[in-house]
């Protein structure tokens, strides 16, 4: 598996696809930390959702930068499309591990905050980004090429996705109490940020549960996508 | 594991494979031996570009089933198009065999006796985005023999390759069947199925049209595909056991109610024509049927 992480990383590098959202994501930050001091944790909820749009947006340009052949020949020398497919989701997973520790490490490094943060808080950080960047990586596994032909389609989904779920928390005040149930359809994106935001005040059940919910909703939605992708063809060019 | 001595490597069940409304394949049945090589012949979109991804477990038949004596049996396999991938052909193979669980050193020898035997070396640190189509199609290839796979499956292995490079792939592939190792490979060169194939597997609308075994020399003969109306049942049968007859089938899809379609060998063409005039029938087309008729033991007109 680590020979298969590895080549799909260099892989990646080498198509350039990974420039254009990696320097969105590095632009988005330090807008946000050009003026400090910085308030701790609502600095940290606006970068945990930059980290899910990067994600998202890194998700789909990693999992299309193959040339459908590429993909094949793997396959076949793995002798397991969901093999292949595991292999890929890791490779994002670590992805989002290393951008998450970088956007909660790097205001501390450039000492952009005015207070200590603080070990309890910066769990709450860690976790709050790694929730938040699966939960967009999950949301990109749908909408990779081989499952939305038209990639015009797939952006305008993952668009209005992202929308619905950074408003998540205001949608379903909207919604009719017999349709409130649908709540948990929506990505948990805007209850990790409320979360995060509100940390300081909110007992540590409710924020464990936060997260608990998005790990839960990303491994979900990950584990549909690997017991689909077994059966899928992957003949196609 | 213990295998059954008369066990087949590979064992098609009657496969079919629908794209929606659209049938490409239809009852396909096929035994991949041991040590054997089969020709997958027929037409564009007859089928043997979908039936060599089902046997590498890339597309799902729809129906049927594909029986591997060995689950793990490691297949090698060369797709139609390679692109010119970001990596040189070193690199590539090196994540290749990495991936497959090749030992370091080991990988490295085989790199250095692949790139040697398609006369690479000297481009094994160019990019790949650099190379021609015949330099990309012999990476291709490497890749594809890169594990020594008991099965080997190749769609159109020739496509790019110029005549030295021909002869030195089929010399390998030779080899290949000599040490054990399965070999399917769809081709349009008569020249390779007859100097490689045990057994020819025809395709035609994503039917098995025929089926020729044996140990003989292929005389590879043209056929004609002619489609005709307005013919009985008992008409029918005496044009297929005509001498020169292939294969027949119902072609009421295309060409409407009641029409059938013909193989027969082109050198019995014009006097089979003359049988359905004169049986009454009307004729709607005839078309060369190259990759489709292929018969053992004649000479070709």
């Amino acid at each position: 598996m680590m020979a298969l992480i590895g080549y799909m990383l260099r892989s990646y590098t080498r198509s350039q696809r990974y420039f254009a959202p990696f320097a969105a994501l590095v632009i988005a930050v330090m807008m946000l930390y050009t003026y400090k001091p910085n308030p701790i944790m609502n600095s940290y909820a606006a970068t945990a959702v930059i980290l899910f749009v990067g994600c998202a947006w890194i998700g789909l340009s990693f999992l299309n930068h193959e040339h459908a052949v590429q993909r094949q020949v793997v396959i076949v020398h793995l002798r397991s499309a969901r093999l292949y497919c595991t292999g890929g989701l890791l490779t994002l997973v670590l992805l989002t591990l290393l951008l998450a520790a970088a956007l909660v490490l790097y205001p501390l490094a450039t000492r952009k905050f005015a207070e200590p943060v603080g070990s309890y808080r910066l769990l709450l950080a860690f976790g709050g980004h790694i929730a938040m960047g699966l939960v967009g990586i999950s949301i990109s596994l749908f909408l990779q090429a081989s499952w939305v032909r038209k990639s015009s389609y797939a952006v305008g989904l993952m668009l209005g996705i992202m929308i619905i779920s950074i408003g998540g928390t205001k949608i379903t005040g909207l919604l009719p109490e017999a349709l409130v149930p649908l709540r948990l359809l929506i990505p948990p994106v805007s209850a990790v940020m409320d979360a995060l935001m509100n940390a300081d005040s909110l007992a540590g059940g409710v924020l464990l549960t936060t997260f608990a919910h998005a790990f839960l909703y990303a491994a979900l939605l990950a584990g549909l996508y690997l017991h689909r992708s077994g059966r899928m063809d992957y003949g196609k060019i | 594991m213990r295998h059954e001595p008369d066990m087949p490597l590979v064992e098609v069940n009657s496969i079919g494979k629908c794209y929606g409304k659209r049938q490409v394949l239809d009852g396909i049945c096929m035994r991949v031996e041991r040590g054997a090589a089969t020709a997958l012949i027929g037409r564009n979109g007859s089928g043997k570009s979908t039936l060599l991804s089902i046997l590498a477990g890339l597309i799902q038949p729809t129906s049927g089933q594909v029986i591997y004596e060995d689950p793990k049996v490691t297949i090698g396999y060369a797709p139609e198009i390679f692109p010119g991938l970001k990596f040189t052909p070193e690199q590539y193979l090196q994540s290749i065999g990495r991936i497959s669980g090749l030992e370091p050193l080991e990988l490295k020898r085989r790199i250095g006796e692949l790139m040697e035997r398609f006369h690479l070396a000297a481009y094994r640190s160019h990019p790949m985005p650099s190379f021609s189509k015949g330099m990309l199609q012999k990476v291709n290839l490497m890749q594809s023999l890169l594990m020594q796979p008991k099965l080997l499956l190749l769609d159109e292995p020739l496509s790019g390759l110029d005549q030295p490079a021909q002869q030195q792939l089929m010399e390998l592939l030779l080899e290949r069947k000599r040490e054990g190792a399965a070999i399917v490979f769809t081709v349009h060169e008569e020249q390779m199925a007859q100097a490689l194939a045990d057994k020819i597997h025809m395709l035609q609308g994503g039917r098995t049209v025929n089926q020729i075994t044996g140990k003989e020399p292929w005389q590879l003969q043209r056929s004609a595909y002619i489609v005709c109306s307005g013919l009985t049942k008992g008409q029918q049968l005496s044009l297929a056991s005509r001498p020169g007859f292939l294969s027949w089938k119902e072609v009421t899809e295309e060409f409407g109610p009641e029409h059938t379609g013909f193989t027969v060998k082109r050198s019995v063409s014009d006097d089979f024509l003359r049988e359905v005039l004169g049986s009454g029938g009307s004729i709607l087309s005839v078309e060369p049927g190259d990759g489709q008729g292929y018969t053992k033991g004649e000479t070709a007109p």
